[in-house]
């Protein structure tokens, strides 16, 4: 199942594998609620189109997406900071 | 100048991550063109559109037979020489070689068990809907539209239906599940640092790449390579479906409901619509042009498609995957989709004898769209609606955008 945890530095990390659309998007919003503003988030998903969605999802809410990055074969890893306001 | 030569195939490899290969996918509205394109190369080569699930029909019939000598289902030919049967061959090929390609295939067992569940549920009304829409999201809808027959239209409006509803079950889940997202706070997830290289690449590259040979030699050793132009077709149709993310689920799951993914269910809509444009365009000169039958792939068209397209609709957002999209994503390696597949293999050929025998009333009538409006009348009326769809489509858009700039 989807699982949060809270890095030693505050970063948020979502471990989303295993889940296909729309959860990963839906569930990044859920955890970018718990974030404080301009806080940190992980986003760990194996679901290919996710790379493309999760993205364009949290920009169009005027997060800012910082990188997506491969982590092994299959599986990235979306990093974004929380909107200031 | 040997140092360049060696590296030659470096850049090439990076210049093909860059573009074809690229983790953002090919756009919506690119994917939608070339599906069309490829429908109508389909149509004339095969004399019917590209379809799917009377490949699943072949398969389920071979498994109740040659499992378990049940023949009551009907007597099937050789999964090589259906010409639907080997187009999804060729789907589940395409994709998986796009997949391998582009480094995305992996296996993916799902998250848990509430998705085993979900992918047979799916699997089972997407075939129960395929009996009463005499066809999938291809069959039943982009094909049909593509063939002329009003079938198609029929379907679209229950696929609006059933995508709605499947966004209010996937709605019910997130907030069940959201409840159980709790904080741990853990220093590290170990996953994170140590990136694994892919030891067993070159193996699926090579398993992507001998499947289809070897098939194809195979069938142009035994038929005379028409069906392996039928392959060859079917793994375009994955290539382009995986590398676009051309998901069906999607594109009528948040449409109405505007859920999570809405604006890329707008350029899927988009997408889909072009792709019908491109291929009646198309499938209008075959029939015109006597190439194939007027009347070919022209289904009955009644209340039976409507209620057909809403279970359908339900199930393939429920799955995770419509019909080209189970294989596709099943290619790619979900387990989920793998269920879903099973199940639908396995119902949709009992279902089908069941209902056809039981309720042969229950379907409309055949209806080509160009027989009562005339050629010119019949491609307009697609123009037609399908413009004002997309005009629809920008509509919604424009006013959530809207609303949104309001909002923040």
């Amino acid at each position: 199942m989807a699982k949060l945890y809270r890095k030693e530095d505050g970063t948020l990390v979502l471990d989303v594998r295993g889940y296909v659309c729309p959860y990963p998007v839906i569930y990044t919003r859920k955890a970018l609620a718990k974030l404080p503003p301009g806080g940190l988030l992980e986003v760990l998903t194996d679901n290919p189109p996710s790379c493309e969605n999760v993205p364009r999802a949290v920009r169009d809410e005027g997060h800012e997406v910082l990188g997506v990055e491969d982590l092994e074969p299959g599986v990235w890893r979306i990093l974004v900071r929380k909107k200031a306001g | 100048m040997a140092r360049s030569e060696a590296r030659f195939p470096e850049h090439l490899a990076g210049l093909l991550r860059r573009s074809l290969l690229s983790r953002r996918g090919w756009p919506e509205w690119l994917g939608g063109i070339l599906l069309g394109l490829i429908n109508i190369l389909f149509f004339a080569w095969a004399q019917k559109p590209f379809t799917i699930y009377s490949g699943f029909l072949n398969w389920g019939r071979h498994l109740y037979a040659d499992l378990a000598g049940i023949t009551s289902l009907g007597a099937a030919v050789s999964p090589l020489a259906d010409k639907t049967s080997v187009g999804d061959i060729g789907l589940f090929l395409g994709a998986l070689l796009a997949a391998v390609a582009a480094g995305e295939f992996r296996l993916r067992t799902p998250a848990r068990l509430l998705d085993y569940v979900e992918g047979a549920m799916g699997g089972l009304l997407m075939a129960l809907g395929v009996v009463l829409a005499v066809g999938c999201n291809w069959g039943g809808f982009f094909s049909a539209i593509t063939a002329l027959s009003l079938h198609g239209y029929l379907m679209f409006l229950g696929l609006l239906a059933g995508g709605f509803l499947g966004a209010l079950y996937v709605e019910w889940r997130a907030r069940r599940e959201a409840e159980e997202l709790e904080l741990e706070v853990e220093e590290v997830v170990e996953v994170a640092e140590h990136p694994k290289r892919g030891a067993s690449a070159p193996l699926l590259a090579a398993v992507a790449l001998a499947l289809p040979a070897l098939l194809a030699w195979r069938m142009a050793s035994v038929g005379g390579g028409f069906y392996a132009v039928i392959l060859f077709m079917g793994m375009a149709v994955g290539v382009v479906i995986q590398r676009s993310r051309f998901c069906f689920a999607t594109a009528f799951r948040d449409i109405l409901r505007g859920g999570g993914e809405f604006r890329r269910s707008v350029r899927l809509q988009i997408g889909i619509a072009l792709g019908i444009l491109v291929g009646a365009t198309g499938t209008a000169v075959l029939k015109y042009m006597g190439y194939v039958d007027p009347t070919a792939y022209v289904k009955p068209a009644g209340w039976s498609n409507v209620l057909g397209g809403l279970l359908f609709g339900l199930g393939m957002v429920i799955a995770g995957g419509c019909a080209s999209g189970s294989l596709w994503r099943a290619a790619e390696g979900h387990v989920k989709l793998w269920v879903a597949l099973a199940a639908a293999v396995l119902s949709y050929a009992p279902l089908r004898h069941l209902i056809r025998s039981a309720a042969p009333w229950i379907y409309g009538e055949k209806i080509l769209l160009v027989s009562s409006l005339g050629w010119a009348g019949g491609l307009a009326f697609i123009y037609a609606t399908l413009t004002l769809w997309i005009l629809f489509l920008l509509y919604l858009d424009y006013r959530r955008g809207s609303r949104h700039g309001q909002a923040v």
